[in-house]
């Protein structure tokens, strides 16, 4: 009997560790995200207090318990919100990615297209949003070091993708040779 | 493709059909039906030698050179 390879193995473990925690950040993040729409929308009767004009801090549900602090202020709700938006999606590619290496067959166009996805998401998404907050004319200075780092993983997952691409053309020969 | 694979004709000739061949040397249908149509990137010497076997033939019947 042929055994799993160990990299399908800690592969299937970081899939469905990620996947987890995919679905408990998304719950947050629309939790979060709807109660502080709907609370500057006016809308009363939310688990929510304000704690002086510029914070306020966002309760469990049902429950009087401290769950998120916020600012009230358009810098700090712009970059909460788009670093949020970032890491949900890259919580999505990353299970993508996971879940590639986790496959019997490695070298696939299916697997090939996920890091793709992953190494353009990391490269330009941070920098579209340095952007977006410079036109705001907002400080860019906490999210410089994030942005770097994740520029550098796009970099190394885009020289994995092109070994990936090779490892697709050898697989598609291997396959087609009988 | 300048190869061209003539196994068709090896089969019609032995009146032996396409799915018996595959059982016999090993291969599927859907990739006998991929040799057949010469979309192979390589075919192994073992494959080859097998195909001769059950047709009785040379690879030359199988195999042809026709430049494009």
């Amino acid at each position: 009997m042929k055994s799993i390879s160990p990299v399908r193995n800690v592969a299937n473990i970081l899939y469905h560790l990620t996947r987890g925690l995919t679905i408990i950040y998304w719950v947050i993040a629309a939790y979060v995200i709807s109660i502080t729409i709907l609370a500057k929308s006016g809308v009363k009767g939310l688990p929510l207090s304000v704690t002086n004009e510029t914070r306020f801090t966002i309760y469990y549900p049902f429950s009087k318990t401290p769950f998120f602090l916020l600012q009230d202020e358009r810098t700090f709700l712009v970059t909460t919100f788009l670093v949020i938006l970032f890491y949900g999606l890259f919580l999505v590619l990353l299970l993508g990615v996971f879940d590639t290496f986790r496959q019997k067959k490695l070298f696939t166009p299916k697997g090939v297209q996920r890091l793709t996805r992953f190494y353009l998401a990391n490269f330009f998404l941070p920098v579209i949003a340095i952007i977006i907050l410079l036109l705001m004319g907002e400080p860019i200075n906490d999210l410089l070091i994030i942005t770097f780092l994740h520029v550098v993983l796009g970099i190394f997952i885009y020289f994995m993708t092109a070994i990936f691409r090779q490892g697709l053309e050898l697989q598609i020969e291997q396959d087609l040779t009988f | 493709m300048p190869i061209i694979i003539n196994l068709d004709v090896m089969l019609a000739k032995r009146k032996m059909r396409s799915n018996e061949l595959a059982e016999k040397i090993g291969l599927t249908t859907v990739n006998l039906s991929i040799l057949k149509t010469g979309k192979v990137k390589a075919v192994r010497l073992a494959t080859l030698e097998a195909i001769c076997k059950e047709l009785d033939c040379q690879p030359g019947d199988i195999l042809e050179y026709k430049e494009d």
